[in-house]
């Protein structure tokens, strides 16, 4: 990070190789169907680029990072409920689940579907970054009992969903 | 450890560095298992396009200048507190100090301090928010609500509040001073917290908006000598109740403009 501060030629690729499979994760898990997280990955970069200079040398880089991600995806978030709020749906289109995605990893979108916003993005980022839970609460400008109380909530919620059976299609369901 | 103190620890350290004694239990608890095991799944469900990455790191590497980064959190407080103390001297005894020079040296300690303590816990908490990670104790829009209610019940505490002619008057006189100086403070307070990078513009408007308002508050305590506890809250106080909410708004809209 100080030498993509410092101009260094080989510095932005060396960042984007290294941040861009996590981040992502990030937003993918959010949610966002693989177009719009590519779209988020993108202006994450931008905003990056642009606050390069509000990065301290010596402070960690993940929380710097994930708090300009976390604020994307909630502008990205406002911007689409705006737009949505003057539109008329029209019959949403299934999007189509990757072939090459494994078993597993459906299974954790749909679980994390089921979270709240908040609680999704805590356990996405203790898990998908591997950030400790002070490091999650500086990036989602909050505080370190707040972020544990949602890690605690989804987690509780996690195994319930975890111990309630797949229950079956029913008529009533199909309707 | 039982299944609720594995929820903790798994809150407290994340699924990737779970004590030994919370992987124990869940060794031998399924429903346990079963949570670890999902948190564990699905390693990438979107692998990176290499032509994607290469894109980004090509427009990043373009006409890519050399930037200076922020100097520490502490200086730009500091700037904060020392901007908001010289204007607040330079107007209130500009104007004349005809309040302080009336006051009770209690009075005065009663007035003075609280608001000195409510410009240095905004100066830390808007220079914090001009780089993204900085720690927050306090969410600053709460932080903000804090120092407005505590503020009015000292201000209602020390001062009586009693009835008196043309009230509205008088009161507008001040406002409109304090309104006035909080402009310029907040102005000032403005161009140096842009030299951040402010993620939430909202709330870094109102803290910016309320230790500008606060300026002229002060101001009016050194000026104004007219202790009545209810010409204080409306011609004093509610400069910074108004710099707070002008802060925000304009923070909002600044916000929604800004380019996607």
């Amino acid at each position: 990070m100080r030498l993509y501060q410092q101009a260094d030629p080989a510095a932005p690729a060396a960042l984007v190789a290294l941040l861009s499979p996590p981040l992502l994760r990030f937003f993918r898990f959010n949610a966002a169907s693989r177009e719009q997280a590519e779209d988020l990955l993108q202006e994450t970069w931008l905003k990056i680029h642009r606050m390069r200079h509000s990065y301290r040398p010596g402070e960690r880089v993940l929380p710097w990072v994930y708090a300009i991600a976390h604020h994307v995806r909630i502008d990205s978030y406002r911007r689409t409920r705006r737009i949505a709020a003057h539109e008329t749906a029209l019959d949403p289109v299934p999007e189509p689940a990757s072939p090459s995605d494994p078993a597993g990893s459906l299974q954790f979108e749909s679980l994390m579907a089921a979270l709240p916003e908040a609680q999704r993005e805590v356990v996405i980022m203790l898990k998908a970054t591997g950030m400790t839970v002070d490091e999650v609460a500086r990036a989602t400008s909050s505080t370190i009992g707040a972020v544990k109380l949602k890690a605690h909530r989804a987690y509780e919620r996690l195994r319930e969903l975890l111990e309630t059976p797949p229950r079956p299609k029913s008529t009533e369901d199909a309707r | 450890v039982t299944c609720r103190e594995f929820n903790l620890l798994l809150a407290e350290h994340g699924p990737a560095s779970l004590p030994a004694d919370a992987r124990a239990h869940a060794a031998s608890c399924a429903a346990c298992a079963r949570l670890l095991s999902a948190l564990g799944a699905a390693e990438d469900p979107a692998p990176l396009d290499p032509a994607l990455a290469a894109g980004i790191a090509g427009r990043l590497a373009t006409g890519l200048q050399p930037v200076r980064p922020l100097p520490p959190a502490g200086y730009f407080a500091a700037a904060f507190v020392l901007l908001f103390a010289a204007l607040a001297a330079v107007i209130g005894f500009g104007l004349g100090d005809h309040a302080l020079v009336k006051m009770t040296p209690q009075a005065a300690a009663e007035t003075f301090a609280p608001l000195g303590s409510a410009a240095i816990l905004l100066a830390l908490a808007l220079s914090a928010a001009m780089a993204p990670a900085a720690p927050q104790h306090t969410p600053p829009l709460r932080l903000a609500a804090t120092i407005l209610l505590v503020l009015a019940f000292v201000f209602v505490a020390a001062f009586p509040v009693h009835a008196e002619p043309a009230f509205w008057l008088r009161a507008w006189r001040c406002l409109r001073i304090a309104l006035a100086a909080g402009a310029l403070s907040s102005l000032l307070i403005w161009l140096i917290a842009r030299r951040g990078a402010i993620l939430a513009p909202s709330s870094a408007g109102a803290l910016a908006g309320l230790l500008g308002g606060l300026t002229g508050t002060t101001a009016l305590q050194i000026h104004c000598p007219n202790f009545n506890g209810a010409h204080i809250l409306a011609g004093h106080w509610a400069a910074a109740l108004a710099g707070a909410a002008i802060g925000w708004l304009t923070g909002r809209i600044a916000a929604r403009r800004a380019p996607a």
